[in-house]
């Protein structure tokens, strides 16, 4: 209708200029243009504070009225079935829209930005400015982490391993989680404990495997947003009970070199590091747990076999129980749950004042003082 | 700081002053967030509000302090003292560690979060000194250390971060005068933390070193071959380099046997307390000695002689005499010696097969040691471990006429005493069957104790590294019952495995009967982190002793709570409350 006003100006115009006379009319109201701009540049994800800038133009200089409109919507617009966000409005030049994560539940892939310039003069811009924006999304991240009884990065047969995993979105779309256990290949399905532990506090879910072989062992973690998957996997070395250590002991001299004793004195094992068994004994009540075994033996130099003089984590020598100068080899041995003693290993000869029955060799089950009487 | 004076400066300053900053970024990053808590007061007593004050630093813009406080696992509520809760207050109406934390959000970068623990002490316990051993794993190198710290008592107490030396990797040498190198045994005793020794063996060759902490060590030497003195160097630092020992003086002497005739193969020493021992001769034919030694006070002469002789070992004070003359050792007639060979060794009428006596007789004054001006007398005594064989029979023994006790050990274990006097030749050994030790565990208020493990060791005379310890767990009702060789004295370990009480050690003479209540003290818990000097990380597997400050001898070494680190370097050993009262 206003194009007709404008049409009609014009022709009275014409005719007034045709009759010879003077006629005075208001100047043709030419129509704006608008544009809209996005500020900045690169993939959109939801959660992203977007600014759009009008970019309008009006031959009258007229003042204008600018009419934002922003949706997000859960499908591409070629989507009959698609549904969009509550509009969002502005006026202002610069228009700025964070785009929702979800809508109705669903996540967020398109923007649809609309702009509406009018001048004062109520013509309106056309085409009416519309820009569909593509919003992507973050893929989600499976954190897989793992809590048991590990020494050295190993585990032992038959004690539980903690499995805590947790699905991550960077888009905060909730991640669900799919486990898949892959034993060792020995193991016996019937045989493995694969227990869900009720959800952490913290998020995630936890599994709990009481691995029945040794062997490698493998945990994976699927983890899907609904648009994006990930994977996590963890892989658990199962071995065989470990030796245990005779990780410090008292007095810490070199195997087999002489220790003096002017007066009585304390030999004692200080610490076992060991996978299960345990010294100083941890507090009952851990269905796992125990105590590593200590057994004391004594020669005296030059002597053949040793004689086994007790257990326990001490032993007191009072060199008033020996003739100055003489010298006796005080030995301890370590062994856990297995039974594994040194002196039943084919490595470990009466002579060696500290071996290993397995590797590592620095893991020793046996030390020998060899105490000298003053 | 450079930012801001480059704006402050002119254009062309200011591009210096910009390439100076790019350099130092180089060597390190724009400072992070850094929360420190202070608590006021410093030293509590509960009951008592404890103000804890933040301070951050290298932040911007508006912070939200979250804090936690937590007792014995119970949250304590806490009460903003500022409208930002930056400053809270919070009630310690118990004495122990109140463990608190800070999340402080709003920095760009995030904060760390900030937890400590907070002691507060009971206003009616004393408490006492303790010290804490760290034994380090060897493979770790770090030598051992003590610390020592007054724990209140009364309450669990917070050690917090304890950092010890990671040591030093020093040489260690020993030489004579003549600069040769010299295989010795060297024990080098903290000055700062006695208790805390490292000990080496040095070669002929050199070379040996070992980890130590800094400061100065007294140092123990005890050459390993014949002719130069044990030596004692005080105040001794690395940087003093190797120790240089001589042959010190020489004490001679013979030692004859009863009859006057030359005894050959005895040892003889000089042992004197905290001094130097003497070096180690070995009798010749003609009963001579030659010892070198560094004359000090207490000192003492031990003679062993051959086992075959039957005569006791002797202990002869030097004090009075001049070990600068030629000793005389010399065996009393009068003593007449027992073949004991052979003899059959019961328990309760059962033989003690393949098993062992440990044989203690105190013979009181059965020898003289003289200058040639002065005698004195020397005492004798036996303290002979005999073996036994298949059928209970003693090895061929021969000992000197007294009486004493016979401590019969079978190869199970199963041990027993037996009196025994050698002026009428026995025809056996033997000694009544083991003996039940009973008694009650109990916690203070008299609560009977169930599943608190007791191991009872033999002490005094009858102590050997033969000798059985027998072991028992109190049954619901707290009784237990030790089998033990009566007429001994055991040195009793009760210990409780969940740490519900504190350990306690008692001496039971003539080890037999009811012992009747033994309580158990308090016990309180004693934790902290353990790091190295330097390092930012705990120290893990170290093995955590606490040991008795006020104590001597062995007691010393025994310890009173053990633990081990773990991987944070974190530890907890549960003591006595030194609080309470004995």
């Amino acid at each position: 209708m206003t194009a007709g006003i404008f049409a009609r100006s014009a022709a009275l115009a014409t005719v007034a200029t045709a009759l010879g006379g003077c006629l005075y009319l208001d100047p043709i109201n030419e129509r704006p243009s608008a544009e809209i701009r996005r500020v900045g540049d690169g993939l959109i994800f939801r959660g992203d504070a977007l600014t759009f800038q009008a970019v309008v133009d009006d031959p009258d200089r007229d003042r204008l009225a600018l009419d934002w409109r922003g949706q997000a919507c859960d499908r591409p617009a070629s989507d009959p079935a698609r549904r969009c966000s509550a509009v969002e409005t502005g006026t202002d030049p610069q228009f700025g829209f964070t785009v929702p994560l979800a809508i109705d539940g669903a996540p967020t892939v398109a923007l649809l930005v609309t702009l509406d310039v009018t001048d004062s003069h109520g013509a309106v811009a056309k085409p009416r400015q519309a820009l569909e924006l593509a919003v992507g999304n973050h893929a989600p991240a499976v954190a897989i982490q793992r809590h048991g009884r590990e020494l050295m990065g190993q585990f032992p047969v038959g004690v539980p391993i903690t499995i805590a995993a947790r699905g991550d979105d960077p888009d905060g779309d909730p991640v669900a989680l799919t486990w898949t256990l892959f034993p060792a290949a020995t193991s016996v399905p019937g045989d493995v404990g694969w227990t869900r532990l009720p959800d952490p506090a913290g998020g995630g879910q936890e599994y709990q495997l009481v691995p029945d072989v040794a062997g490698d062992w493998l945990v994976r973690v699927d983890g899907a947003d609904g648009l994006a998957t990930a994977r996590g996997e963890l892989a658990l070395q199962v071995r065989p009970d470990h030796a245990p250590c005779l990780t410090a002991v008292e007095p810490s001299v070199a195997d087999g070199a002489v220790v003096i004793a002017t007066a009585p004195r304390r030999f004692a094992v200080v610490v076992v590091a060991d996978d299960l068994d345990l010294y100083p004994a941890p507090p009952p009540g851990d269905p796992y747990l125990g105590a590593a075994t200590l057994r004391w033996s004594q020669r005296p130099a030059g002597a053949p076999g040793f004689t086994a003089i007790g257990g326990g984590g001490a032993i007191d020598l009072d060199p008033a129980t020996l003739a100055p100068g003489e010298r006796v080899e005080l030995r301890v041995e370590v062994a856990d749950r297995t039974g594994r003693w040194p002196a039943q290993s084919p490595g470990c000869t009466v002579d060696q004042p500290s071996c290993a029955i397995e590797a590592p060799t620095t893991c020793v089950q046996r030390r020998t003082w060899l105490v000298e009487a003053r | 700081m450079i930012r801001a004076l480059s704006i402050r400066l002119g254009l062309g300053l200011g591009l210096a002053l910009a390439a100076m900053t790019l350099g130092c970024g180089a060597e390190g990053s724009a400072p992070r967030c850094e929360i420190a808590v202070q608590f006021d007061p410093l030293d509590a007593v509960a009951p008592r509000t404890i103000v804890a004050r933040s301070t951050v630093t290298n932040t911007s813009g508006v912070l939200a302090y979250g804090w936690s406080v937590r007792r014995g696992g119970l949250e304590v509520p806490t009460t903003p003292r500022t409208t930002d809760g930056r400053d809270v207050e919070f009630a310690a109406d118990q004495p122990g560690v109140y463990e608190v934390q800070l999340d402080v959000d709003g920095d760009p970068l995030g904060c760390p979060t900030w937890t400590g623990d907070k002691n507060v002490r009971d206003a009616s316990t004393t408490g006492g000194a303790l010290r804490l051993r760290f034994s380090p794993p060897r493979e770790a190198s770090v030598p051992v250390q003590e610390r020592v710290v007054d724990v209140p008592g009364g309450a669990d107490f917070a050690t917090g971060v304890l950092a010890i030396d990671p040591g030093i990797d020093a040489p260690i040498a020993v030489h004579d005068l003549a600069g040769a190198a010299v295989p010795a045994y060297v024990r080098l005793t903290s000055r700062a933390t006695p208790d805390a020794t490292v000990e080496i063996v040095t070669s002929a060759g050199g070379g040996e070193r070992v980890a130590l902490a800094s400061g100065r060590y007294d140092a123990l030497i005890i050459p390993l071959i014949d002719g130069l003195a044990p030596a004692q160097i005080d105040g001794w630092a690395p940087v003093d380099g190797a120790f240089t020992i001589d042959a010190g003086a020489t004490v001679a002497g013979r030692v004859l046997d009863a009859g006057g005739a030359p005894l050959a193969g005895a040892r003889v020493s000089i042992t004197a307390g905290d001094q130097p021992p003497s070096s180690v001769a070995i009798t010749a034919a003609a009963g001579t000695f030659a010892l070198a030694w560094r004359p000090g006070a207490g000192a003492a002469l031990i003679v062993v002689p051959p086992a075959a002789t039957g005569l006791p070992r002797l202990t002869a004070p030097l004090a009075g005499l001049a070990t600068s003359q030629p000793l005389t050792v010399r065996y009393q007639p009068g003593h007449p010696t027992v073949d004991l060979g052979d003899l059959p060794v019961g328990i309760a009428g059962a033989p003690v097969a393949d098993g062992h006596v440990l044989i203690a007789l105190e013979l009181g004054d059965v020898a003289t040691v003289g200058d040639g001006t002065t005698t004195a007398p020397a005492r004798g005594h036996h303290r002979d471990q005999v073996a036994t064989d298949g059928a209970g029979r003693l090895a061929p023994y021969r000992a000197t006429v007294g009486s004493g006790r016979a401590f019969a050990v079978g190869p199970t274990g199963a041990a027993a005493v037996a009196l025994i006097d050698l002026a009428a030749p026995p025809a056996a050994i033997d000694a009544p069957g083991p003996a039940a030790l009973t008694g009650t565990v109990t916690d203070r208020g008299g609560a009977p104790l169930a599943g608190v493990a007791l191991t009872a060791t033999v002490d005094g005379d009858l102590a050997h590294l033969g000798a059985p310890r027998a072991s028992a767990i109190s049954g619901a009702d707290g009784r237990f019952a030790l089998a033990v060789a009566g007429g001994a004295t055991y040195q009793i370990e009760l210990r409780d495995p969940r740490a519900v009480v504190a350990p306690r050690l008692i001496t039971a003479a003539g080890a037999a009967g009811d012992l009747g209540a033994i309580a158990l003290p308090p016990a309180i818990r004693v934790r902290g982190t353990l790091r190295l000097v330097g390092q930012s990380v705990g120290l893990p597997d170290v093995g955590v002793s606490a040991r008795c400050e006020a104590c001597a001898g062995l007691e010393r070494s025994r310890p009173l709570g053990t633990g081990v680190t773990d991987v944070a370097g974190d530890f907890a050993v549960v003591i006595p409350d030194p609080g309470a009262p004995p």
